[in-house]
């Protein structure tokens, strides 16, 4: 019999030393492919003189170059149509389309072939197994079912499991609670911000979520979920809530086990490099935050190697006492692409989030503003209190929510109360940062 | 952790499939119903042994 708390205990419990001795067999071996059968790789490494046999430690692996977002996407212009000089097999052999959000840009272009799909699935298996998932959950699925890649391998990788899989697809928010409520739903899968709403939905229905449903294990995905908002959704859905890291361009890379603190990266599927923030070439270790760059180690469809993701992570020095050997990331800091300068401040909007699922659970919801006065940027945050607060209380409550907030982001920023059910509410990923600043 | 199992043993087990799904895939003259399921059984069979430290059979 196998460990009960892996879905691959040889893998995930290896020395370190033959785990990484592993990744760069792998990396070499994915090297070799992409110059051999994508053009663009070919173009890159014949410039930068790579030779995948010289690739035999850490220091070889950081000589090959690095790739970003638009350079994938400047490759996707030529021809074959829709995937260019990228594309790593036939035409022919493509069976799945998916897209990025196209929150940067132009939406990048995302294929699989059958195996590699299967390769998704299976990264996704060590999971959702190490967050209890098991042949007795039912499995509710809360997203939409398009283009996005969203859930769609959490929902071929339950059914690997062997949990019973309920697909919500273009339900509403009232039906799928309704849904979850008549199958007695064990297991969640949705983004932070939607499984917030749901539980908001549900409590206007008359109903408590962590009482009347049935959900033990809510598996997030899609945004940063700032510890506060994993506490917050554990309270409303009296289950474990756990968060995974991953991207449509790769697969999911890391994840969290029954601890529920930090997140391992899935060093058998993927070499995980992380880069200073400021140079993006100096590695970083554990215990600082850098820029992860991730290679895939199968997926031949679609190479991605050395791909700046662009996430921040912050980077664990400890070892977590489930007893996997791999990597461990303490928490998501955001993207690059969504840090901002305000007032020559360094600005991560996440951070209003953690502030406020942090210590005001009297707020609902929230959005943070910034714009031009003049020659000034100016900050402003809108908020929905909860109708319980009374007034009397309304000012304190601004003070105190101006003074967190300067003291976690050294910038000073307005409240302003709005009614309940002002804001916009979001079914899939939040967008409760706004720049007016910009056009 | 890796010495509890016989993971010679399943290597082994995973070639066996690989050639005996190849030759399927040869013999099936291109009929689809066939040549498809070997293919997919190839599949499942390279990943099962990318789960293993030492790949059993190199990925197609």
């Amino acid at each position: 019999m196998g460990d009960p708390r892996y879905w691959n205990p040889i893998m995930e419990t290896l020395p370190w030393e033959q785990l990484e001795r592993l990744q760069l067999s792998r990396f070499r071996k994915m090297v070799k492919w992409a110059l051999e059968s994508s053009p663009f790789y070919r173009r890159m490494y014949e410039r930068a003189g790579i030779v995948p046999e010289d690739i035999k430690t850490m220091a070889d692996v950081r000589k090959v170059p690095l790739v970003s977002k638009e350079d994938l996407r400047t490759a996707q212009e030529g021809e074959p149509y829709l995937y260019g000089e990228l594309l790593g097999v036939p035409l022919a052999e493509l069976t799945a389309y998916h897209q990025t959000a196209g929150t940067t840009g132009k939406p990048l272009y995302v294929t699989d072939t059958y195996e590699s799909w299967q390769y998704m699935v299976e990264a996704f298996c060590y999971n959702i197994y190490a967050m209890g998932l098991r042949n007795t959950d039912r499995v509710f699925i809360a997203f939409p079912y398009n283009v996005f890649i969203a859930f769609w391998v959490g929902h071929y990788a339950a059914e690997k499991i062997g949990c019973e899989v309920v697909p919500s697809g273009a339900m509403s928010t009232k039906d799928r609670i309704s849904k979850m409520k008549e199958v007695r739903a064990t297991a969640l899968m949705c983004t932070p911000t939607y499984g917030l709403r749901l539980a908001e939905v549900a409590q206007e229905m008359g109903l408590v979520p962590a009482r009347d449903l049935q959900i033990r294990t809510v598996i997030c995905a899609g945004e940063a979920m700032p510890e506060a908002t994993r506490l917050k959704l554990e309270e409303l859905w009296g289950a474990d809530v756990y968060d995974h890291i991953g991207a449509a361009e790769v697969g999911p890379w890391g994840y969290m086990c029954e601890q529920k603190r930090g997140l391992h990266i899935l060093e058998s599927f993927f070499l995980v490099e992380f880069l200073d923030v400021e140079t993006m070439s100096r590695p970083v270790g554990p215990g600082e935050e850098g820029v992860v760059v991730i290679s895939t180690l199968f997926k031949r469809s679609f190479p991605t190697i050395r791909y700046n993701l662009k996430d921040v992570v912050q980077i664990s020095d400890r070892r977590c006492p489930c007893g996997r050997t791999f990597r461990m990331i303490e928490s998501i800091r955001g993207r690059v692409d969504n840090l901002v300068k305000i007032r020559g401040v360094l600005f991560s909007p996440v951070s209003v989030e953690e502030v406020i699922r942090d210590n005001f659970p009297q707020v609902v919801e929230f959005e943070t503003v910034v714009a031009k006065e003049g020659t000034q940027d100016s900050l402003l945050v809108k908020v929905e209190l909860d109708p319980s607060v009374s007034t009397d209380e309304v000012p304190n409550i601004k003070a105190r929510l101006v003074e967190a907030l300067k003291f976690k982001t050294n910038l000073t920023f307005d409240v302003e109360f709005v009614p309940l059910g002002t804001l916009p509410r979001y079914e899939f990923k939040s967008a409760r940062f706004k720049d007016l600043r910009k056009g | 952790m890796a010495r509890e199992y016989d993971l010679e043993g399943m290597a082994r087990a995973i070639r066996e499939i690989i050639a005996a799904a190849e030759e399927l895939k040869k013999a099936s003259a291109g009929v689809p119903a066939l040549e498809r399921n070997a293919e997919a059984i190839l599949v499942f069979a390279h990943i099962a042994g990318d789960n293993l430290p030492d790949a059993p059979a190199p990925s197609p």
